[in-house]
């Protein structure tokens, strides 16, 4: 019994000596191997300043070598088409497994992929694209017209292109004059055509083995002539993807294997990437940018995407519908203290009500932050004494719930009371496509743009007519709607840009909308890897990545 | 045998009054009978909670079709996507197809996963199972030999230095314990994952280590409590100052009198925790990104993916009635005046 008391005394000291021990400033030293010098323990490098991506090794890209990504969401079905495939988390795997014929990259048109080249009738509805030869999908069947066609047909029926079928409406018919040439018929011109074909839905899946197996099992196992094939798929946990022996671009992809792991603690995702289990993580938590930055042998990456972060206020219900009450609740808000204290400065302050697209105007400017002139605007609103206004956050998100916080807090100065109601992502979208709440806001990583151009979100937010009642704002503006049908029949590049920069000045200034920030994507990343960007559309083109040394 | 049911049965198998089957070969029968006029009686229950459940969750505002569509939810693809979902049937008859699909163990079709639920439950089931037989094992070795010391050093420093440490244990929030034995122990000692499920067993077992340790320091005060007190009760009685005057060693009468007595209240406190832990481990597994049962609950909830809600919750219950049936039956095990 003595023997016993004392080891058990002991272990407890033992315990509590290693809980003291762990002071979580000092990172953990990581593996010698990345350390182009000695073996000495990577402790004190005060100036390891090089960025990731100016190498010191010119020796461009390497073939070879696998690695694990860490992602805060996973897949929930791997077939571009069809019932399931709508979120970020399937999304940026499919992109990986399937090629559309026209590619997004970082630039503001969409790049020659599964069609080499492609003419435009002069009436804008005969589009004619001459199609790659010598593709393969993964499993070695060629890429054939006949394949091209039944995707595009897909793509432009509502009943098979259940959640895009807006981007394929245009589409009148299809044909294969031969095996190279592929023309696109359209009921009527669309200015953002090239920018919808380059979307997930419109990808090119081999027609007779999605015949044969059917949407949901295509799904477990999809077949595709993108860069990458499933190896192996184990939901909640992990996709193992490997390299395409028969990938078009020559010499890509570099890896031999990817395996992103589904993390959605961000905590354990930053740990991961600590302790060197993973090479990427994404979506890094706001309040750790600057420590996992610090440590050695990571670099966390702050790029521009097309996401966003606003309020938008229900117009049908007063006094939302008066101009002045919307214009004070802009001018009251401290955008440049919360950008510091929300997203310690790793975003933007938002010059618009939607993300930053294609045919954003950088010249339009924000509502500065200014009290007094918020206080007479209200005063000269239909409520001067004030209002109260319920308003539906996301539950569970700490970042939502603390700018709620802070607006309820500055609002109060002008009158404004806001109560905050934390619901789930269900309830949220069931009580705001209601049209029966006054306020509403959601994560800026969860609203972000499919497309290049900015019409996909213009036609949902701005266009009355659009099918989402101006998301749900109720907001019907004539010129507005006019503004949109303009540039979306048009495909003269200058035409669509000068009504998009319109249509920003004019929501900026009517819009029942308190803009916030542009998000910027957050991803840390080991330093040994190269080539990895992530596109405005948020995705990455993995075949771009290589592991240096 | 009290509670002979199915008369026709008992008679057979030489119960009442025909000793040629031997006592043992009618306790395993009278076991067997037991188990399934238990399993009958749970039908009912599992009815009614899947009925409950259903109700529930189609009660509550929010609707798959919208969460799915999101920002390009048209009254025109909520349509489309209704009826291909089968959402659009009334009530009823969903709840119908659901039972009579389940009675074959078809559980259908998630709505946000296109995948069967089936296969996608029972994969989730072995992490779980896995999980909570690790953690309880953690547990009980954690809680026994401390409880024992706790209860014959009763009011002494072992007792309470004993009892402070897990009451400490207890109160610290799960996703704080695990975070900071995976900075201890996988970051800076790398003895274990940081997270996930490891491959081939050793990989597996090592990956639920910290989660299972997570676990147990909630757990194994519970039980520990439960325990000390039951020993400190037995340690008192006078069956055992008779053993003692007969003269056997202390260790004989601690274990093989004291402890094996005071069982059974510390078993209802584990059997309640069991069922509790089959669904609520969802912090742990969340934290160590384990796939598990209770997470697909979560974000199938938040979903609204309705047909895995009631496939889960019939789990659930067909669990929690199992976990109940080994609890009774432990107890015949382990007090022989107990009868089924």
């Amino acid at each position: 019994m003595r023997k016993l008391l004392l080891v058990v005394i002991a272990s407890l000291m033992l315990m509590a000596l290693l809980l003291s021990a762990c002071a979580p400033a000092t990172p953990a030293a990581r593996p010698a191997t990345e350390e182009p010098t000695t073996e000495e323990p990577a402790a004190e490098q005060p100036t390891t300043e090089e960025p990731a991506t100016t190498e010191p090794a010119a020796e461009g890209p390497r073939q070879g070598g696998s690695l694990v990504m860490a992602r805060d969401s996973e897949p929930l079905s791997l077939n571009p088409i069809g019932d399931g495939s709508a979120d970020n988390g399937s999304i940026f795997m499919i992109v990986q497994i399937f090629d559309t014929l026209v590619e997004t990259r970082d630039d503001p048109l969409p790049q020659p992929a599964l069609a080499e080249s492609w003419s435009v009738s002069d009436d804008s509805l005969t589009w004619t694209f001459n199609l790659r030869q010598g593709v393969r999908f993964s499993n070695g069947d060629p890429v054939t017209c006949e394949d091209v066609k039944y995707s595009i047909d897909g793509f432009a029926d509502p009943e098979v292109n259940t959640f895009y079928s807006g981007f394929g409406s245009a589409i009148e018919s299809t044909e294969c004059v031969d095996e190279s040439t592929f023309v696109v018929q359209l009921n009527r011109v669309e200015g953002a055509f090239l920018d919808y074909l380059s979307t997930m839905p419109a990808s090119i899946r081999p027609m007779a083995i999605y015949e044969e197996l059917g949407s949901d099992a295509f799904s477990e196992n999809p077949v595709g002539s993108g860069p990458f094939m499933v190896r192996e798929w184990v939901r909640g946990e992990r996709l193992v993807l490997e390299r395409n022996p028969y990938y078009w671009k020559e010499g890509q992809p570099y890896l031999d294997e990817i395996t992103i792991l589904y993390v959605p603690d961000e905590n354990t995702r930053m740990l991961m990437i600590e302790s060197g289990e993973a090479q990427i993580a994404t979506e890094v938590p706001y309040s750790q940018i600057e420590r996992i930055d610090a440590l050695d042998g990571v670099t966390v990456l702050i790029e521009d995407v097309m996401a966003w972060d606003a309020v938008w206020f229900n117009s049908r219900i007063p006094p939302l519908d008066d101009r002045n009450v919307i214009q004070a609740l802009n001018y009251a808000t401290p955008k440049e203290a919360m950008l510091e204290s929300l997203l310690y400065g790793a975003g933007e302050i938002a010059n618009h009500v939607i993300a930053k697209v294609k045919y954003w105007d950088p010249s339009v400017e924000p509502y500065p932050y200014d009290l007094e002139r918020a206080q007479e605007l209200m005063a000269a609103s239909s409520v001067p004494d004030g209002f109260t206004m319920p308003c539906l956050i996301v539950a569970g998100d700490q970042v939502e719930r603390q700018q709620a916080e802070i607006l309820q807090q500055e609002w109060a100065k002008i009158g404004v009371q806001l109560e905050i109601e934390a619901v789930d992502i269900s309830t949220i979208w069931e009580r705001w496509t209601s049209g029966e709440e006054m306020c509403f806001t959601y994560p800026g990583s969860g609203l972000s743009s499919d497309a290049l151009s900015d019409d996909n979100l213009a036609v949902v937010f701005f266009d009355f007519t659009g099918g989402a009642d101006s998301f749900w704002t109720g907001w019907n503006n004539e010129r507005a709607i006019e503004l949109v049908r303009q540039a979306g029949t048009t495909i003269d590049e200058d035409e669509r840009r000068a009504a998009f920069y319109e249509l920003q000045r004019l929501v900026m200034a009517e819009y029942p909308a308190v803009p916030l920030f542009f998000i910027k994507a957050r991803t840390a990343i080991a330093d040994n890897v190269m080539g990895f960007q992530t596109l405005p559309v948020k995705w990455w083109n993995l075949e771009e990545v290589w592991l240096s040394e | 045998m009290r509670g002979c049911w199915a008369g026709v049965v008992c008679r057979s198998a030489g119960l009442p009054g025909n000793p040629s089957l031997g006592a043992r070969g009618g306790r395993y029968l009278s076991v067997l009978i037991y188990m399934l006029r238990r399993l009958v009686q749970s039908i009912p229950v599992l009815l009614a909670v899947t009925l409950i459940a259903f109700s529930l969750i189609h009660l509550v505002p929010g609707d798959p079709v919208r969460v799915m569509l999101g920002v390009r939810a048209t009254e025109e693809a909520i349509a489309i996507l209704r009826e291909q979902l089968g959402l659009d049937q009334p009530l009823p008859i969903q709840y119908l197809n659901f039972l009579i699909h389940a009675a074959r163990l078809d559980f259908g079709t998630s709505l946000t996963l296109r995948t069967a639920i089936g296969p996608l439950i029972a994969a989730r089931a072995k992490n779980s199972i896995s999980l909570l037989l690790y953690s309880v094992t953690v547990s009980l070795l954690i809680a026994v030999p401390l409880a024992v010391l706790a209860a014959v050093r009763r009011n002494r420093p072992a007792d309470h230095l004993v009892r402070l440490f897990t009451t400490i244990t207890f109160a610290m929030p799960a996703f704080w314990t695990a975070l900071i034995l995976v900075l201890v122990f996988s970051l800076k000692f790398r003895l274990f994952p940081t997270s996930g499920l490891g491959e081939g067993l050793a990989g597996y077992v090592l990956s639920l280590t910290l989660p299972s340790i997570t676990i147990g320091f909630y757990l194994a005060p519970v039980l520990l409590r439960s325990l000390r007190a039951s020993l400190i009760e037995t340690l008192s009685a006078e069956f055992i100052e008779a053993a003692r005057a007969r003269g056997l060693s202390e260790t004989r009468v601690l274990f093989k009198h004291v402890l094996r007595n005071s069982l059974i209240a510390m078993i209802t406190v584990l059997g309640v925790n069991v069922g509790f832990l089959i669904s609520g481990a969802v912090v742990i597994e969340n934290v160590f990104s384990i796939p598990g049962m209770g997470s697909l609950m979560v974000t199938s909830i938040i979903a609204r993916d309705y047909p895995v809600v009631v496939a889960l919750t019939l789990v659930f219950g067909v669990a929690v009635v199992f976990v109940n049936l080994l609890v009774d039956l432990s107890y015949a095990l382990l007090d022989p005046r107990i009868r089924l």
